[in-house]
């Protein structure tokens, strides 16, 4: 393969890579699985940017649709559901990812619990929105529905997340029942 | 702001593990790494990845080289930057400039071989093995570089060739000695995990290591013991 398409690849690599990995953590709750799932999704647009010519009309969506589908396969092939508590699964990281870690425990858990447990696409629009502050319009070609749909969709994904966060009941149901998907 | 929205922008903090990037990349392209990202001490590669000159660049990637030869504790290291430094003189433009920029590198040393030194002393294999690929793939670099300038400049004096030639040398010895030493890190980290209790994925990722070093495949090898250091128990 060129160089020429190595280092055009790189940079869609270096462009997306922390923005994938964010996606598919906060889907899977496990940084394990986002680094697994993360890199089969670089792999499979290595792939497919090789065979299209080095070229790839809409990275983003691209990546993000790999990205999905191996979030899906992977809840769909899970051998094994083993449930523990969530006090008991510690989240290892390395030095330098620390800090990150820590803040992330303390600010997002309840929020990622709670946002994988909406539909699938609302949970993607609250993500790509308000996460990665992209736009509606160019989420609505991720999703290949009309802007005005997507807002509509956003509206309704942050009713639906601020109820679940604001039930009493909803972090004990998701003490008893959340679990590691090994 | 809405306090909904505020925890939503804050999960932007989630980011993956610098090393484990850096190396899936490499993994991925099958080609050196950018020198992005610092494994062992941040200013360690920021200073190396600005490089004033380009000529003074191929006596940066010489400092590194020197001191990663400290650090891997090579005794049979006959290049002397200070002397080269002391010999060159102002013949033509380009040593004129390789001078101005070696007054800054030569200052820079120190933090070049503290930082190396620090990894030294970790007691880490997973970041051992990966910040010794990381120089590995410095040691590369720096050879197409030289061969890059060499090339690309007439007018450089026989005396800066010569250095030049001695850096590419050097360059080739660490990766040698690179590869030695992640040999011997593999074989110990190696027995090590397998006493440890692993994930069924990671069982699977040892094997394929313990497979691709018997085939001779050092890198694959590494790469995929890497992946599994972080969630041995």
């Amino acid at each position: 393969m060129s160089e020429k398409a190595n280092k055009k690849f790189a940079k869609i690599y270096d462009k997306h890579i922390d923005q994938i990995y964010r996606f598919v953590f906060i889907k899977t709750g496990s940084k394990e699985t986002a680094e697994d799932l993360t890199s089969q999704v670089f792999v499979k647009g290595w792939r497919k940017f090789k065979a299209q010519g080095n070229d790839i009309k809409n990275v983003s969506a691209y990546l993000y649709q790999i990205a999905r589908a191996e979030i899906a396969n992977f809840y769909r092939d899970a051998a094994k559901f083993q449930i523990v508590s969530t006090g008991a699964v510690e989240i290892q990281d390395n030095q330098d990812d620390l800090e990150m870690t820590q803040e992330i425990n303390f600010m997002g858990q309840d929020m990622q619990k709670a946002l994988r447990t909406i539909e699938e696409d609302l949970q993607n629009i609250l993500i790509w929105h308000y996460v990665e502050g992209l736009a509606f319009k160019e989420i609505s070609k991720f999703l290949n529905r009309p802007e005005g749909t997507v807002r509509v969709m956003a509206h309704r994904a942050l009713k639906e997340l601020r109820e679940k966060l604001a039930d009493p009941t909803f972090g004990q149901s998701q003490e008893a029942d959340s679990g590691e998907l090994l | 702001m809405d306090r909904v929205i505020s925890q939503l922008k804050s999960l932007k903090a989630i980011k993956p593990a610098k090393d484990w990037a850096v190396l899936v990349k490499k993994d991925l392209l099958f080609e050196p790494i950018e020198l992005k990202e610092n494994l062992a001490k941040e200013s360690f590669f920021a200073f190396f990845a600005k490089p004033a000159f380009v000529i003074s660049s191929a006596v940066l990637i010489g400092c590194l080289i020197m001191g990663s030869l400290a650090y891997f504790g090579l005794q049979k290291s006959n290049y002397d930057l200070q002397a080269y430094i002391d010999s060159l003189t102002p013949q033509n433009e380009q040593n004129k400039v390789a001078m101005a920029g070696l007054a800054d590198i030569q200052s820079k040393m120190d933090e070049v071989k503290t930082a190396l030194e620090a990894l030294k002393e970790s007691n880490n294999p997973r970041q051992v093995l990966a910040a010794a690929e990381v120089v590995k793939a410095t040691a590369k670099n720096s050879r197409t570089a030289i061969e890059q300038i060499k090339n690309s400049s007439s007018d450089l004096s026989k005396q800066t060739l010569a250095s030049l030639t001695k850096i590419k040398e050097a360059s080739v010895e660490l990766e040698t000695t690179s590869t030695d030493l992640q040999i011997e890190m593999f074989k110990s980290y190696l027995a090590e995990l397998e006493t440890k209790t692993l994930s069924l994925s990671d069982q699977e990722r040892l094997a394929s290591a313990e497979e691709y070093f018997n085939k001779g495949q050092v890198d694959e090898a590494i790469l995929l013991l890497i992946k599994i250091g972080e969630t041995a128990k």
